[in-house]
């Protein structure tokens, strides 16, 4: 990579983690960039949710492997949208839990379904996913800190399951990959379980 | 247009990441005139999307991104002047979200645009950046000084992020592009849904 573009990107990080370190703080929890960004991270559900997208993405390869973290955000802002106007979307965690479930299994089963089956299955799971997300975003102080700071920690997830998910190029990874992706499974099963009870 | 050089852009860099603490839409404390205007964009948060999500569009679609920049810099200079005699609509605070959902659109579904068509969008989130943007000082010369600050530092971030998404070479590169413009639209919507539903209330 060009240096600049390597300047470039390091001032992006920069400004990004910088701007919510004291905007409009002191207003409790539910506020800047940083409340955002804990959020997905906070909640075991969300986060190997988040993971399994990646790492199903980095399995089935290009063009999935981008396709997959560009349409999460997207129909996460739509199930955020629900939230945030207040729109009954039932059965919330039982979403949450059943994405981390089968997600988990796609990468367990190596599954590479179309394409397109692959994008409506992560967005459909990413509208729950947003739906928690944004009916939090009204409490918020300050919206605009707090909704780039779970968008952002979200991208993130994602990044690192796709980084984990390339250890299946080699034959040992692609069995640890596989190995984790059924643990997610069994993860969101308890999840499901305790959201049911 | 020539990316700028690593001389300009270290400590453009470097003072933008410096400023971000700065608390939105507001004066950074102890700062004031022609700095204050020009790290404005930036310590907008949602001023700072726009021009991100503009300056991605640019760099990835036009081979020179000179005249979206001239665009936008004097219509945020335009813009400013504009709104500090008071034309300026009631919902101009929610513009440059807007025009950042847009951009950040087009720049997640990478599409192909005319240079007519950047050069307006840049006009509109110039305008609305600029006209969004309250002087501390109305007297006409510190106006027309932080008006030209506003107008600097919004021409600096656009130039940076443009130049970023041009030297973006490889795939992934790319990918990461429209990956950070999807972002910049899921976060936009959800802000303007939030004061939509706000004031629908």
């Amino acid at each position: 990579m060009h240096i600049l573009a390597r300047l470039a990107l390091l001032s992006v990080m920069t400004v990004l983690l910088a701007t919510g370190a004291a905007a409009h703080t002191g207003v409790g929890d539910l506020s800047g960039f940083v409340s955002g960004f804990a959020h997905p991270l906070l909640g075991p559900d969300h986060l190997i949710a988040m993971v399994a997208v990646g790492m199903w993405g980095a399995f089935l390869g290009p063009p999935a492997i981008w396709l997959l973290p560009v349409v999460f955000p997207l129909f996460m802002t739509f199930g955020g949208v629900l939230g945030i106007i207040g729109v009954p979307l039932p059965g919330v965690e039982v979403g949450i839990a059943t994405s981390a479930i089968v997600l988990g299994a796609m990468v367990a089963l190596a599954a590479t379904p179309p394409l397109w089956i692959a994008a409506v299955l992560v967005g459909l799971f990413a509208i729950f996913h947003g739906f928690a997300h944004g009916a939090e975003l009204p409490k918020a102080a300050d919206p605009v800190h707090y909704a780039l700071g779970f968008v952002t920690a979200t991208g993130l997830l994602h990044l690192l399951g796709i980084g984990f998910g390339l250890l299946a190029a080699f034959a040992p990874g692609r069995l640890v990959v596989r190995a984790s992706g059924a643990a997610i499974s069994l993860a969101g099963m308890f999840f499901l379980v305790n959201s049911a009870s | 247009m020539r990316p700028p050089p690593i001389a300009l852009i270290l400590p453009v860099a470097w003072s933008l990441s410096a400023a971000a603490p700065a608390e939105a839409h507001q004066l950074i404390p102890g700062v004031g005139g022609f700095p204050a205007m020009m790290l404005h964009p930036v310590a907008a948060t949602d001023h700072l999307l726009a021009i991100v999500a503009l300056g991605l569009l640019s760099g990835r679609n036009a081979s020179r991104f000179a005249p979206p920049l001239l665009a936008l810099t004097l219509a945020v200079l335009g813009g400013y002047l504009a709104g500090a005699i008071g034309i300026s609509p009631d919902f101009a605070e929610l513009v440059p979200l807007a025009l950042a959902a847009i951009c950040g659109a087009l720049g997640a579904l990478a599409c192909r645009l005319s240079p007519a068509i950047l050069i307006a969008l840049a006009t509109l989130t110039g305008l609305a950046i600029g006209s969004a943007t309250r002087p501390d000082d109305p007297g006409t010369p510190a106006l027309i000084l932080t008006g030209i600050g506003c107008a600097f530092g919004a021409a600096l971030l656009f130039t940076l992020f443009a130049a970023l998404a041009r030297s973006a070479d490889r795939d992934w590169q790319r990918i990461a592009l429209r990956v950070a413009a999807s972002w910049i639209t899921a976060c936009a919507v959800l802000v303007l849904t939030l004061e939509a539903s706000r004031a629908w209330r």
